[in-house]
């Protein structure tokens, strides 16, 4: 019955006949393991069609969607992050497989006649994956995606008539929807159909020649199927097992415990693309270090090292088959193929290590004690790695925040950029960084935070060396904080007002332009243990006043017990009120303490410092950042982004609630 | 370049079978695990709890599921259907949004202190009716395949027509409190006789 049903589908369609043929291909010496590449590439191939076609019923390009969708699918659908990571992986491991493929088949003479087309083919094959590589890494619009994309679609520029290349490529002159949108039509249309084609003329050009290996002697000739289906059938599963685990990190562990937690899930998902701040950790996909390398090399000459010679060396693959057509030139192929495979090793190996230098090797500028250039070379490289590592991290804290934020807050139709641009913790310290860094400092004991200006160390004394530092505001108005500008060493320590005006002594051990550290260095110093300890009680109110959340369980003992109500009293008693206002008490010459490190007083002091109740006529050099009320043209900022300062200097943004 | 002639191939149907059977099974393996991933994803709206309100939702005031549709004052006097729209928080796949559009209702008074509430959606194929003012009795009509209800959302059968739809106009259940009208918004199945709740 079934018998006859396929008799009768035959008859019609040929297809058992086709299968037949396709099955019972002869292999000259038997099914041997090394015919296993080719197999394999089709398979991940196959693979990244179908992982592909499901994430595209979930992906929707757009810079408003892209990094959302993606994010949704990490994270939301059910096995997405497996899906995502798959597609990932297995995109690696097809690149990887390419050189193999290819190796064994220069060194196998695979492209000498009558096999140049299936040769050619090939390379176009190669070529075709390695464009879907760059079109699928642009695509969920992270930070890595967009700047190495940016970096291509730039150097393509270069090639003559490149600047129209580049914008047809990127849909415009800037990266935006239609960006996404072309590449996604080349990444899911375009170039997986063109492989498809060329593919099957690969795969009919190698059935027409069949395998170039010379047959081992005294092994008798096979069909295709069963055993060499067998062999490949292995590979492939081999190749799959290997991508699963990399999609969990190696973590089988995990995965038996059913413990697998964020980073063990699949591919990674950096920061979302941000076209406003500087990314140190742009860099393309492992497998095009080499070539990100060797541009290295041609810092003068971009055109030359990213467009003539890796023209000139794809061109060189092409004549191959040409060049291979005597004993010399077919060991120059493979004299050539070493070289290249060893070197774009080498250069993938140095891109690592250039990158990873910090973390692998201890700083040591001694080694060029004679060499003020080679230390110079060594302390760049050194610094260029550092910051490599710190935006690796900083993309990793970010994405870890973002989880929160989109978790309280869910997504909105602008995008996750807005959930980030309006977030203290995220976008204070990068204005900090913009605005308030060339001054201050926010780094914590073990100096790790933002740094500020140089230190002026050496430079003091120096004619006309203005000092250029401010205060550290690491936990401003904090108890420790207070505490250590009420100290007569570290008042005019590099953390407070060290390297600042106020604290610069003249001549005759006074302090000019700092009441403050003349207060600090002559009257406290003098003071005994009781004014100590009422000293201690003003520290405690005055920083209560700040209503820092980290301090809550400390302010709210010290107001049960007091130590505020004392504070509040001792502020005159101890000379505070000579100069500041606190509450009802003293007068409004230095700043006004009332409200002292609020959102409001940090907002009025970075709006304008030369407000009345602030250093109103001697404010060393801090801008007003705000002046005019609204959005005046000549504020530096606006109000929000001063609120940001202000909430991130406080460390108001503590994890959100999850759910 | 002439290949050297072979010897022709020999097969041995029983040992050929142990490595077809392999072959099968690891090739299947092999493919599956992929199409297996691209399924589970595929099958998420399924997998998810059907009615588990949205992670952001934030419950009504009045009580889960009810938002604010209309002021007392706003629906007319004389006891004619009037349209609203339903302003509540939408979570479209991975978009979260607050106060948007999401359908829409009829309410009309029914006495001095109580309305009752329509779903705008047609029983029969889920097109939007719209409310007429007709001298046949109906008040609410669908201009897709001629569905037809009385103010009190039964069905009538207009001159010369049949009525295809299986049931009477979704009511929903609402709540007045303190002059403002709150609706338990639901969807519903169109085209069965039962009132089920889409999932």
């Amino acid at each position: 019955m079934i018998a006859s049903m396929l008799r009768w589908l035959d008859d019609r369609t040929g297809c058992a006949s086709c299968l037949r043929a396709a099955l019972y291909e002869p292999i000259p010496g038997g099914a041997r393991g090394r015919y296993v590449t080719g197999s394999m590439l089709v398979f991940a191939f196959a693979t990244q069609a179908v992982t592909g076609l499901f994430l595209w019923m979930n992906y929707s390009p757009g810079s408003q969607n892209a990094y959302e969708s993606v994010y949704w699918i990490q994270n939301e659908l059910t096995g997405g992050w497996l899906l995502r990571g798959v597609h990932h992986f297995m995109a690696q491991a097809m690149v990887a497989l390419l050189p193999i493929h290819f190796a064994q088949v220069v060194i196998a003479g695979a492209y000498r006649a009558p096999r140049e087309f299936n040769f050619w083919t090939g390379l176009v094959l190669m070529l075709i994956t390695l464009g879907l590589s760059l079109t699928g890494y642009l695509l969920p619009w992270d930070q890595k995606g967009f700047w190495a994309t940016r970096v291509a679609t730039n150097l393509m520029g270069l090639a003559p008539g490149g600047d129209a290349a580049r914008k047809l490529v990127v849909g415009g002159s800037e990266y935006g929807h239609a960006t996404l949108t072309r590449f996604f039509a080349v990444h899911a249309g375009l170039l997986p159909s063109a492989l498809v084609a060329v593919l099957a003329l690969h795969l009919a050009l190698f059935r027409r020649h069949g395998v170039t290996a010379p047959p081992p002697r005294g092994r008798a000739d096979e069909y295709f199927w069963p055993r060499q289906v067998f062999f490949d059938a292995v590979a492939c599963l081999a190749l799959l097992v290997v991508v699963l685990l990399l999609v969990i990190r190696f973590d089988v562990g995990g995965l038996v415990a059913g413990k697998l937690d964020g980073p063990h899930l699949g591919a990674d998902l950096g920061p979302p693309a941000n076209p406003v701040e500087d990314y140190r950790a742009a860099r393309p996909e492992w497998y095009f270090l080499f070539l990100f390398q060797f541009l290295k090399k041609f810092e003068a000459n971009e055109f030359l090292g990213a467009i003539v010679l890796p023209a000139l060396a794809v061109a060189y693959l092409f004549l191959m088959p040409w060049i291979g057509r005597s004993r010399v030139g077919h060991a120059v192929n493979l004299g050539t193929l070493a070289v290249g495979l060893a070197g774009a090793l080498f250069l993938t190996g140095q891109a690592f290590f250039d990158d990873y230098r910090a973390e692998w090797t201890a700083y040591r500028p001694e080694r060029f004690q004679a060499d003020a250039d080679g230390r110079a070379r060594y302390n760049d490289r050194f610094r260029a790695s550092r910051d490599y590592l710190a935006a690796v991290d900083d993309g990793r804290r970010e994405y870890a925040r973002l989880r929160e934020l989109v978790a309280y807050h869910g997504i909105p139709t602008t995008g996750v950029r807005t959930l980030i641009d309006d977030d203290p913790e995220l976008r204070g310290p990068r204005l900090f960084r913009a605005k308030c860094a060339s001054c201050h400092s926010h780094v914590d004991a073990e100096g790790r935070g933002i740094a500020g200006p140089e230190p002026a160390e050496g430079k003091e004394g120096a004619v006309g060396n203005e000092p250029a530092g401010a205060p550290n505001l690491y936990r401003f108005a904090s108890r420790a904080w207070l505490e250590g500008l009420l100290e007569p060493e570290r008042i005019v320590g590099p953390h407070y007002f060290g390297d600042s005006a106020q604290g610069r002594e003249d001549t005759d051990g006074a302090y000019p332009s700092g009441g403050m550290v003349e207060f600090v260095r002559d009257t406290v110093a003098a003071f005994d243990d009781e004014q100590q300890g009422k000293l201690k009680d003003v520290i405690v109110g005055l920083s209560a006043e700040a209503g820092l959340a980290y301090q809550a369980d400390a302010d709210r003992e010290a107001r049960q017990s007091g130590a505020i109500e004392r504070g509040r009293a001792s502020f005159s008693e101890i000379g505070c009120a000579d100069c500041h206002e606190w509450g009802d008490d003293g007068i409004d010459d230095g700043p006004r303490l009332t409200g002292y490190g609020t959102v409001e007083w940090l907002v009025r002091m970075i709006s304008n410092p030369e407000h009345e109740s602030l250093y109103d006529g001697r404010n060393d050099r801090m801008p007003a950042f705000a002046p005019e009320s609204g959005d005046g043209k000549a504020n530096l900022l606006t109000l929000r982004e001063i609120e940001l300062i202000a909430g991130w200097l406080r460390r108001d943004a503590a994890p959100l609630p999850t759910e | 370049m002439r290949e050297p002639a072979r010897a022709p191939i020999d097969r041995e149907p029983r040992r050929d079978f142990l490595w077809s059977l392999g072959a099968g099974l690891v090739g299947a393996c092999a493919s599956l695990p992929g199409w297996a991933a691209g399924l589970v994803v595929f099958l998420d709206p399924l997998l998810r709890k059907p009615g588990r309100p949205g992670r952001y939702r934030r419950a009504g005031a009045v009580g889960e599921g009810y938002v604010r549709v209309a002021a007392w004052n706003a629906v007319p006097e004389d006891g004619s259907p009037s349209r609203f729209a339903v302003i509540a928080d939408r979570r479209d796949a991975w978009n979260y949004t607050p106060d948007r559009p999401i359908g829409a209702v009829f309410l009309r008074r029914v006495s001095d202190d109580d309305v009752i509430a329509f779903h705008t959606t047609c029983p029969h194929a889920g097109c939007s009716i719209s409310a007429v003012r007709t001298d046949g009795g109906d008040a609410f009509h669908c201009p897709c395949h001629n569905s037809a209800f009385d103010v009190d959302g039964r069905r009538v059968a207009r001159p010369g027509m049949t009525n295809p739809a299986p049931r009477d106009m979704d009511v929903l259940n609402h709540k007045i409190v303190d002059g403002e009208i709150w609706i338990e918004y639901v969807d519903f199945q169109a085209g069965r006789p039962a009132k089920d709740a889409k999932s």
